[in-house]
């Protein structure tokens, strides 16, 4: 996929994931890829962006004797998800059209 | 290989990180191992999912590069990234002088396929210092040639004018003298004429040139800055 197109999907993704609780690096990576090829390596960039950007936030709690990063959405973070709807149905209907001419 | 080795050799590939970039790095890859290891997964196994830790350094380098990149680019920062730009001014002042950065990066871009990015750069920019040098050089002589034509077109106007309004004087005491001293004189001015006539058709032509030569420049500017 384009870079920056998949970058952008990567990061809904890790918003979606966050939508309805806190949740830690191990545990996106297990909720996302079933749904899109993401690597530790890649999911690293994506939360440390949309961190910069305010779409998350982080916290460490104790877990287990071990510091374990938590990760929040915000309601910048929610308007984002809410933003990208459009986009996504859009992008829908490219792939219809793509599927559609294409065969 | 195990997990002590892989992230040993993680740290030193991202050693040129700031310290806190580093120790992000480094606790979210130890989590990660954790949370691996209580699922049940051994170090082995956990290393293949991650892969090989140059390539996974080589992700975060180019990752970081690319956001300061982006945030030394813009004029006002994000709140939250307010800290990170006082690291990344530093970092884009490296970037400006190309050889420190050209040189620290290949030492360590090398060992990921040999990308040669920035030794292209480093290429890239000797043949600029190069060509710049020859401008330079072809700036003297041409430098030295106008003042010559200058001196020459002075000397020769001024004299070919003396000699002229001599010549009237002579001319009262001898018809001849006086007429070499005249055509001696139009000579002269006629060599300090043609001497002067690159600065005039440089003068005439300066305001279309100026035109022509800002558009060329300004090509010029945009290649250097790439």
């Amino acid at each position: 996929m384009d870079a920056q197109l998949k970058k952008g999907m990567l990061e809904l993704c890790v918003l979606a994931s966050l939508k309805k609780e806190e949740s830690y690096g191990y545990k996106i990576m297990t909720d996302i890829s079933p749904y899109v090829e993401i690597s530790e390596s890649t999911l690293y960039p994506i939360l440390k962006r949309l961190e910069a950007t305010g779409c998350l936030t982080t916290r460490s709690k104790e877990y287990n004797g071990r510091l374990r990063k938590y990760y929040m959405i915000t309601e910048a973070g929610k308007r984002k998800i809410r933003e990208s709807v459009a986009d996504l149905e859009e992008l829908r209907r490219i792939y219809d059209f793509i599927r559609r001419e294409g065969n | 290989m195990t997990k002590y080795e892989w992230e040993t050799e993680l740290k030193k590939c991202i050693y040129r990180l700031p310290p806190e970039e580093i120790k992000r790095v480094m606790e979210y890859y130890s989590e990660l191992f954790e949370d691996h290891i209580e699922r049940g997964k051994n170090e082995t196994q956990i290393i293949n999912e991650f892969g090989n830790p140059v390539d996974v350094a080589f992700k975060i380098l180019s990752e970081y590069d690319a956001e300061v990149g982006a945030k030394s680019d813009m004029s006002d920062g994000t709140a939250a990234s307010k800290k990170e730009l006082d690291i990344s001014d530093k970092q884009a002042e490296a970037r400006v002088a190309p050889t420190v950065a050209a040189e620290k990066a290949i030492s360590v871009e090398n060992k990921y396929d040999g990308r040669a990015a920035d030794v292209k750069q480093k290429r890239d920019n000797a043949v600029k210092r190069r060509s710049s040098i020859g401008k330079t050089a072809g700036g003297i002589f041409k430098t030295i040639g106008y003042v010559l034509l200058a001196v020459i077109a002075v000397a020769f106007l001024g004299g070919g004018a003396y000699s002229v309004i001599v010549s009237f004087g002579v001319a009262a005491k001898s018809a001849g003298a006086g007429l070499v001293h005249m055509s001696m004189g139009a000579v002269m001015i006629g060599i300090g004429l043609l001497s002067a006539l690159p600065f005039a058709v440089k003068f005439l032509g300066n305001k279309q040139a100026d035109m022509l030569a800002s558009n060329v420049a300004k090509e010029n500017g945009n290649e250097d800055k790439n």
